[in-house]
């Protein structure tokens, strides 16, 4: 069962990483989003469901259920109102052919 | 009048409930003392806020609850979307293979939370951002855009969250 907990938390690392390497690589503020907003969400969530299953089912589980529950809610919301930021201050999304200049 | 009564009190009661259940899940003790501040709080947010944490039009539309075991179901679905999508955002990062673009879609669910929820969950799945919502519209910022019709990139973002969606909140 351990083990299955160290799983989900080397997966959460896996995708925090990825996230980050996403946030450096991608080319404009749009498609940036797409692995900030995702690696934290899938990256929060794994760990918190680690912990849920490396603390066993008590009050804990409950609490830790009720913040990815949270996290789960605030986290789309926050990248909804970057992007949305975004477009009404006119930033144009970058496109595939932009990619030759 | 006397309805409108009724159903005040029934939304004081409903917030009342949950906030109370949030704060016996943080503190997790049966002391009275605990129970009696908590109780008191609860109280006081619960008449404060009642109107704010149950809106009218949702109340009217589906009864007190919405449907629970369906939700619990939607979530699961959520899950696993979210562990694909981010799958397939790390394979679009190693290979920067992206080809991103806005596009407009039509969404056929008639409440308001409902929207919101989709707009959410349309966030969460592979490579696609909600970014406006406007009346039945909602501006999606798509990571790999495959098509540019507008029916049939509503049908491959949406996936099957607006029937899900659909079924809990009518």
């Amino acid at each position: 069962m351990i083990w299955l907990a160290y799983g989900f938390f080397i997966l959460g690392l896996f995708f925090l990483t990825f996230g980050v390497i996403g946030l450096i690589r991608f080319p404009d503020l749009y498609t940036r989003i797409h692995p900030a907003g995702k690696g934290g969400t899938a990256g929060g969530l794994s760990i918190f469901i680690g912990l849920m299953i490396y603390s066993g089912l008590s009050a804990l589980t409950l609490r830790l259920a009720l913040i990815s529950l949270f996290i789960l809610i605030t986290s789309p919301v926050a990248s909804h109102v970057i992007a949305r930021g975004a477009l009404e201050s006119g930033i144009k999304p970058w496109q595939q052919k932009d990619k030759k200049q | 009048m006397k309805i409108g009564q009724l159903e005040k009190i029934n939304s004081i009661i409903i917030t009342f409930i949950f906030l109370m259940l949030l704060w016996y899940l943080f503190t997790f003790s049966l002391d009275p003392f605990s129970l009696l501040l908590g109780g008191a709080f609860s109280l006081v947010i619960a008449l404060a806020t009642y109107d704010l944490f149950i809106e009218k039009e949702e109340k009217v539309q589906r009864g007190i609850l919405p449907r629970f075991e369906l939700f619990i179901f939607y979530l699961l679905i959520l899950l696993w979307e979210i562990y694909l999508g981010s799958f397939n955002v790390v394979y679009r990062v190693i290979t920067m293979k992206i080809n991103p673009g806005i596009i407009k879609i039509k969404t056929k669910l008639g409440s308001k939370l409902g929207r919101a929820l989709l707009a959410n969950s349309i966030t969460l799945t592979p490579g696609t951002v909600a970014i406006d919502l406007k009346d039945d519209e909602l501006f999606v910022h798509w990571l790999v855009m495959d098509t540019s019709d507008s029916n049939q990139a509503a049908k491959q973002i949406k996936g099957n969250f607006e029937a899900q969606l659909g079924r809990i909140f009518y």
